[in-house]
């Protein structure tokens, strides 16, 4: 059930009457219907491996108890890694066995010796890396003292299963979620006024602009030896506005929903793209993994405290993981690479932290400085992108090569930019979109700010206008899933 | 909460309101591009054949890419095209079959590589609507109608805006068809041949990266294959047409498919996807639609798998034999 299909616009209403009227403010029956509506919401994908959410659920409620309750250091390391092995174990399996039986069989091939990949029938099932990084997180959690283990199966589920977060996170923490759905919840008009306000935005930023930048980077990447280099920058930079505006739009509409049920999820984006360095693009990109991967990999490998070239080394690791992370292909692992070396200067120089308030906060322009330093980090993480949409690394160096080449000083080829609607009129709404999110910037998504906005009049005209584009643009037929439901 | 749900309802019904006005401007007009209209020429073809017959099913890979004619007559027995659009999905495909076949015909299945069971609802819907008895062919749902009609009124939405929009000048408003994609782009056996003399496109569609993953359709098509059988019919199963440098691409995950097919097919599997790969320049519009020079190529190909099989052969012969004397 994808979040931009009329089976969801269905499903929220239905699960939002049944969870306030129905449950009587009930907290027991709330979340019970909450957990029901969620394992429906997952089976829509593909019930069969609802069986392997419900197990991978219960071996970390059970070990999160074992751990809590075990006698000695040795036992609850014990508890601990067997909860780690199983669950990256079906990760694992599930995720990369494919990829490494075929690479494993290159590799042979290689030296001569000819074998068939033992690929299995392996499907992916939707969500396996956001819920298994949720079990994780609360088992480290519980093994550090820093919670105490949820006692209550219905509970526990739902804070790995929730609905809006359950496919593409934003991936929660125990720390931040577990006592939100503990505690009894009351409506409250602000909170699901202003989610209404963010999945309205999310959906505009999916269909309208994601969608639309779609066709012409699709075209741009697959079709990439019939273009000439600046043409292969426009594809790149529309590729760029897509994951943004895919990605985000999909957190906003997760978050936004979630807001309706009187649960606040973990911010996923915070105008990534308005970044004056690298470091600081990723406090600001998809933030709930940034962050999980500092917690519980950077500093229990030492983080920064070694000095010099132990934060190199575990900065090198936690990119090459993320790219490892979001699929088993060599593109990602060289687009976390690649993203290591940007940020590596900063980490040498200890100039990491150097941005860590809003740019040009309280202001409508910023610095030519600030410009400048945005527009290079754009460009760097837009060059980055490349490799992590393309096919192939082959197909990702020849991409680039061209980029490099003369033809880059051509004009770019327009045959590449026929569809519906004209390119001209997307840059338009690329510009506009850029606009309203950089006004936007200093509040928790960009059109935040509308709702307190008088006259009324003023609110609904804005909104009637999104939803008339967004209508404008929905059933166009282009329909791409959300970049994040592969990983 | 009552605060919160007047003002939705509000907004939600202002919403729908205002788009209803608007597209009571123009109800008429729209019209479906009549592609799928030709359905009813290939039914109406395969009813008046009353002898066994030679029966291609599939996608538009086989719409655009075989010369029927040849087929007959290198088999000498009647060839109905039925390839039409692999977004219809293999269960569409294989349903049509099921109320198509008769008593020793012979049904070469060629679909698109890895193509879904479900297909697309609306081109299922609008070719029901041209040839009511496809409404057998699939299932249909009310939350899939519902999409139906509420994409058909965006269609509309979308037209007031458009340059022959009535808002904008008084032309009557019709899509304009495209003639490669159109009822009359058929020849009388169901093959298009439209795009035989157009210059090729200058990129292919439907390029994708193809990743491996168990097929479903296989199980789907050895249920049919039993059906078949109960009706005395013979399936062939054929790999598809492809362009090389997709091939290429995903040649990984074809062998992988291939192995799958190889292994739990019940239908005999005639050719490798690799016999009928063509350079890049043999296609007309996507990498599966061929043009004049790989249609010609493919049909001699397939040709020459039929004349060398002898299990075909022997299919052909026990079909054109006369019929014993009651």
């Amino acid at each position: 059930m994808l979040f931009n299909s009329l089976n969801f616009a269905l499903f929220v209403p239905i699960v939002f009457f049944l969870y306030w009227f129905a449950t009587k403010g009930n907290i027991k029956l709330q979340n019970v219907l909450l957990l029901v509506s969620s394992y429906f919401f997952y089976a829509c994908w593909d019930y069969r491996f609802l069986f392997l959410l419900i197990f991978s659920t219960f071996l970390d409620y059970y070990t999160g108890l074992k751990i809590y309750n075990a006698p000695g250091k040795k036992n609850r390391l014990f508890w601990l890694w067997l909860s780690i092995i199983v669950n990256l174990g079906f990760l694992g399996f599930f995720k990369y066995y494919n990829f490494f039986s075929a690479s494993f069989a290159e590799a042979l091939s290689n030296v001569g010796i000819r074998v068939n990949p033992w690929t299995l029938r392996v499907i992916l099932p939707v969500g396996i890396s956001f819920y298994t990084f949720h079990g994780l997180s609360y088992i480290i959690d519980i093994y550090k003292n820093r919670i105490q283990p949820e006692k209550n199966f219905i509970i526990y589920s739902v804070f790995v299963s929730f609905f809006p977060l359950l496919v593409a996170g934003p991936i929660e923490r125990a720390t931040h979620l577990l006592p939100q759905i503990q505690q009894k919840r009351t409506f409250e008009y602000t909170k699901a006024a202003d989610g209404l306000r963010q999945i309205l935005w999310g959906l505009f930023k999916k269909i309208v602009i994601a969608d639309s930048c779609a066709q012409f980077a699709d075209t741009i990447f697959n079709n990439y030896p019939a273009f000439n280099g600046s043409t292969l920058i426009l594809g790149a930079f529309f590729f760029a506005i897509q994951i943004y505006c895919d990605f985000s739009g999909y957190s906003d509409i997760a978050i936004g929903t979630a807001r309706l049920f009187g649960i606040e999820l973990l911010r996923n984006f915070a105008f990534p793209y308005f970044s004056r360095d690298i470091a600081e693009f990723w406090r600001r990109w998809h933030i709930s993994l940034s962050s999980w991967f500092r917690d519980y990999l950077y500093i229990p490998l030492g983080g920064s405290k070694g000095g010099t070239w132990m934060k190199i080394r575990n900065t090198l690791i936690i990119f090459l993981v993320s790219g490892f992370w979001h699929g088993a292909n060599w593109t990602f692992i060289i687009w976390g690479l690649l993203n290591a070396l940007y940020i590596m200067p900063s980490i040498i120089f200890n100039t990491n932290r150097n941005n860590l308030d809003i740019v040009a906060q309280g202001k409508i322009f910023p610095s030519l400085k600030e410009l400048i330093s945005v527009v290079i980090t754009f460009c760097l993480t837009t060059f980055a992108w490349i490799f992590f949409r393309a096919d192939s690394l082959t197909a990702a160096f020849r991409y680039v090569k061209k980029i490099f080449s003369s033809s880059t000083f051509k004009l770019p080829n327009m045959s590449a930019f026929s569809g519906d609607p004209s390119v001209y009129f997307v840059l338009l709404l690329v510009m506009l979109f850029m606009i309203v999110e950089w006004l936007g910037r200093e509040r928790q998504y960009a059109i935040a700010k509308i709702g307190h906005w008088s006259p009324v009049a003023a609110r609904w005209s804005v909104y009637f206008t999104l939803v008339g584009v967004i209508y404008y643009f929905t059933f166009s037929g282009r329909g791409h899933l959300f970049i994040y439901f592969q990983f | 909460m009552n605060k919160f749900l007047k003002k939705s309802l509000l907004f939600f019904a202002v919403v729908v309101i205002v788009i209803f006005v608007l597209n009571l401007f123009q109800k008429e007009g729209f019209t479906y591009n009549t592609y799928f209209a030709s359905t009813i020429d290939k039914h109406k073809l395969i009813d008046s054949i009353t002898s066994p017959a030679i029966i291609l099913a599939g996608g538009s890979n086989l719409a655009f890419g075989i010369d029927s004619k040849e087929i007959e007559k290198a088999s000498g027995m009647p060839v109905v095209n039925l390839g039409l659009n692999g977004a219809l999905g293999l269960d569409f495909i294989l349903n049509e079959l099921k109320y198509s076949i008769k008593e020793n015909d012979i049904v070469f299945l060629s679909v698109e590589y890895f193509l879904p069971q479900t297909g697309k609802y609306d081109f299922k819907k609008i070719l029901a609507n041209f040839y009511p008895p496809a409404h057998k062919f699939y299932n249909r749902n009310y939350l899939s109608e519902l999409e139906f009609y509420l994409e058909y009124d965006h269609k509309i939405f979308k037209n007031i805006f458009s340059k022959n929009s009535v808002l904008f000048q008084k032309a009557a408003l019709k899509t304009p068809e495209n003639p490669i994609y159109s009822r009359e782009a058929f020849n009388r056996n169901g093959d298009v041949i439209s795009h035989l003399n157009q210059p090729n496109n200058k990129q292919l569609n439907d390029r994708s990266r193809m990743v491996y993953r168990y097929w479903e359709g296989i199980n789907a098509i050895n249920q049919f294959y039993d059906f078949a059988r109960t009706k005395n019919v013979t399936l062939f199963f054929v790999f598809p047409d492809y362009a090389a440098s997709e091939y290429e691409k995903n040649k990984r995950a074809i062998a992988a498919l291939e192995s799958d097919l190889r292994k739990n097919l019940k239908a005999e599997i005639i050719n490798s996807p690799g016999d009928l790969v063509f350079a890049d320049s043999c296609f007309f519009d996507t990498v599966y639609h061929l043009n004049k020079l790989g249609r010609e190529q493919r049909t001699e190909k397939l040709i020459e798998l039929i004349k060398t099989n002898t299990h075909i052969q022997s299919c052909i012969a026990k079909a054109v034999a006369p019929m014993p004397a009651k």
